[in-house]
């Protein structure tokens, strides 16, 4: 019987034992994102992915090294990272850091992969032009205005305005951004009202940022400022609330259901420790009788 | 020799009693160590109390871990008892009276161990008080504290009332050799009852009624734990079946613990005269359709979520099928398919062979729970900034394994202790109309 028990476990085993088994590294989908942040920081981010079926899915634990190259044309490394449970490796590079920048005014970073058994070595390279975003919050009466200076850095080391380029407003809000609008840059200058309607915190405090997004030559950047422009929110009040799931009173068809299950059952469990009373009444009554 | 209704009922006490009046020194020696454990579980908590939840692996992604999966475990093990006493008890099935005494103490046991958990999951419980307070009836964490009370309730009344004739059995037999203590609980408790006709229909109208109560709670109750799970919107959770499928999950758990018990006592107490083969073999077959139940339901959860494709259902199932890829394959295949095999072919059905088995589902149902809790709160849709990886992993610590094991452990020692204060079989089930009984009323 033993033996008949271990075969059968051991059958049941063996197609999973399968799944160990060796087979071809996967080559994998891989690519950088730049995005210059409003401090001034740059964070670059690398996703792996492979496709063991007909779905592309993420790669966690990988480890990817980021470079920049020198004025040698060498690779300089600058950190590593471990790819998350999205896929993705990202380094922050201070905005004192010294990069070197190409005679065609580019950064130029490579990120590559691990090389193991199970996939193949990836490589990514990346240029990025250097732009500065700055911006400025002008308040005239009523009018709030958000003015944004873009200038880019050319091939001879010089600041320049940057036109022709669509900036995004928005305001950051928990889940999302809240968008503000968008403008065309003309001359390394843009603008847009900011709306009264915007609801700030309790000092009405509103984030405004302004962004390039994905270009291909300066990746994503972003400036950003804190204005006190924001409305004061009022609590939600309502005199009477009506009843629903997320209100303090719950839905009349929920009290009733409740009640009507608590009091059928624990009525019953009343009946069942009156019927035990009775019993030890009737056990009172038996033993007199016998004692008589 | 099948002793089942051809007993006296001073017989049948004659035949338990020893249970009940000595301890073997192994006995003795299994009761200490129960106790150790128990101890060791209590250091645990004193550890979680000084030093607060830092000690457990709960962070901020996995706030629920390994209390929640006992915590369900153990529910899920008393609503089975509950549901197969008090289903064997409604259809008068002859086969079950050895082994109805221990689906009802399985039940209360696991109801006094399993909400334990939840306070260990809780970061103050000084402001428990205000679930009742101000809880709000919108909420399913708040059916659930009113349904799990209203579940003890019931079925205390319910053990109870089946326990009452042999309290009364055991108070009328003079030779019975126990601590004076003992011989007053047990004339207490006996509420004076003398087996009259009126006490008699009382009686036995009043346990058809809490049967019928106890199975329509346990649905309900384990049908609610499911909903806090399946009303949330989480990967994994958000199920229209969780009702359903938590309560054949609960079923088969306690099935196949209620099979184990009655292997070990059946050994420690030499009860094979009591409990036989047919008893297992039975047991076996409840086991063999829960499981393919079991099956069924994990098989149409999982399939409907793979073809569904929506991004965080499939980052759930890639996490099942990778990192906790020998939990999932013990959990679904071998906790289904192997008492399909073992039980479902006659010729491996055996006692030994259905007691294994169930062995393999309590820990397949036990990781079944886990795998439903932890891989969807490592994957949840809102990504918290800035995550360590070690807050996002979880992973049980010594203070939460310490207070699994005591809490094995007390429910183990529990049962032990039960089995000491009234023969784990029940007497007056036993026996067919009982002479000496009648003789001792009549004069």
């Amino acid at each position: 019987m033993k033996t008949k028990i271990f075969f059968i476990i051991a059958s049941l085993l063996l197609p999973f034992g399968m799944k160990l088994a060796a087979s071809e590294p996967y080559s994998l989908s891989f690519y950088l994102e730049y995005r210059k942040l409003a401090e001034g920081e740059r964070k670059i981010s690398a996703t792996a992915k492979y496709k063991p079926d007909r779905f592309w899915e993420v790669i966690q634990g990988m480890k990817v090294e980021f470079y920049y190259l020198n004025e040698e044309g060498d690779e300089v490394l600058l950190a590593d990272g471990i790819t998350d449970e999205k896929g993705t490796a990202s380094i922050l590079i201070d905005p004192e850091y010294p990069l070197y920048r190409n005679e065609e005014g580019l950064i130029e970073f490579v990120a590559r992969t691990e090389e193991t058994e199970k996939y193949e070595l990836a490589e990514e390279w990346l240029s990025i032009r250097d732009i500065y975003l700055e911006m400025k919050l002008i308040e005239d009466g009523d009018e709030r205005t958000i003015e944004l200076h873009a200038e880019v850095l050319d091939e001879n080391g010089e600041l320049v305005p940057l036109s022709d380029e669509d900036i995004y407003f928005s305001v950051p809000r928990m889940f999302s951004k809240l968008p503000l609008g968008e403008e065309t840059l003309e001359d390394g200058f843009c603008s847009i009202t900011f709306p009264a309607n915007i609801v700030g915190n309790a000092e009405r405090e509103v984030t405004i940022l302004a962004e390039i997004f994905e270009h291909y030559e300066f990746g994503t950047v972003q400036a950003s400022k804190v204005s006190t422009w924001g409305k004061l929110g009022s609590p939600h009040l309502i005199e009477h609330p009506s009843r629903e799931l997320w209100t303090p009173v719950a839905p009349l068809w929920m009290i009733i259901t409740l009640i009507v299950l608590l009091v059928g059952v624990w009525g019953h469990y009343i009946y069942a420790i009156v019927q035990l009373v009775l019993i030890r009444k009737a056990g009172t009554r038996f033993e007199r009788e016998q004692q008589v | 020799m099948d002793i089942n209704n051809t007993l006296t009922i001073d017989g049948a006490i004659k035949e338990f009693a020893p249970q009940i009046e000595k301890t073997s020194p192994l006995g003795w020696s299994w009761i200490t160590f129960l106790s150790v454990l128990v101890l060791f579980g209590f250091y645990g908590l004193y550890t979680q109390i000084a030093e607060g939840h830092i000690v457990t692996g709960m962070r901020d992604n996995v706030v629920w871990g390994i209390y929640i999966v006992n915590f369900i475990f153990f529910m899920g093990v008393s609503y089975a008892g509950a549901l197969i006493s008090g289903t064997l008890h409604l259809f008068r099935s002859e086969w079950r009276k050895p082994v109805i005494r221990m689906a009802e103490w399985i039940t209360i046991i696991s109801l006094l161990i399993g909400p334990l958990y939840i306070l260990l999951c809780i970061g103050r419980l000084d402001k428990l008080h205000n679930i009742a307070l101000f809880g709000r009836i919108q909420s399913p964490i708040t059916w659930d504290v009113i349904a799990i009370s209203t579940d003890i309730v019931g079925c205390i009344i319910f053990l109870y009332m089946a326990l009452l004739r042999d309290f009364a059995h055991l108070r009328d037999y003079p030779e019975l050799k126990v601590p004076k203590w003992k011989k007053k609980l047990y004339y207490y408790f006996a509420l004076k009852y003398h087996d009259t006709p009126e006490q008699r229909k009382k009686l036995n109208r009043t346990v058809d009624i809490m049967a019928a109560m106890v199975i329509a709670i346990a649905i309900i109750v384990y049908s609610v734990l499911a909903w806090i799970f399946s009303v949330t919107l989480q990967p994994g959770w958000h199920s229209t079946i969780f009702g359903p499928y938590f309560v054949i999950a609960a079923v088969y758990s306690g099935t196949a613990v209620l099979i184990v018990s009655m292997y070990l006592f059946r050994k420690v107490y030499k009860l094979e005269h009591v409990i036989t083969e047919l008893h297992f073999k039975n047991m076996g077959i409840i086991l063999l359709v829960l499981g393919a139940f079991f099956g069924y339901f994990t098989f149409s959860e999982y399939l409907t979520k793979w073809y569904g494709s929506q991004k965080n259902d499939e980052l759930l199932i890639s996490i099942l099928f990778d990192k906790y890829y020998w939990e999932f394959v013990i959990s679904n295949y071998i906790g289904v398919l192997l008492p399909l095999i073992i039980i479902g072919i006659p010729k491996f059905r055996t006692i030994k062979s259905i007691t294994f088995t169930s062995l393999v589902v309590i820990l397949a149902l036990w990781l079944n729970r886990y795998l439903i809790v932890v891989p969807t709160l490592e994957s949840p849709y809102l990504p918290i900034q800035d995550s360590r990886s070690a807050w996002v992993d979880y992973g049980g610590t010594w203070v939460e394994w310490s207070l699994t094991l005591g809490g094995i452990a007390g429910f183990l020692l529990l049962f032990t202790l039960a089995s000491k204060l009234v023969p784990i079989v029940q007497l007056s089930a036993l026996v067919k109309k009982d002479k000496s009984e009648e003789n001792r009323k009549s004069e």
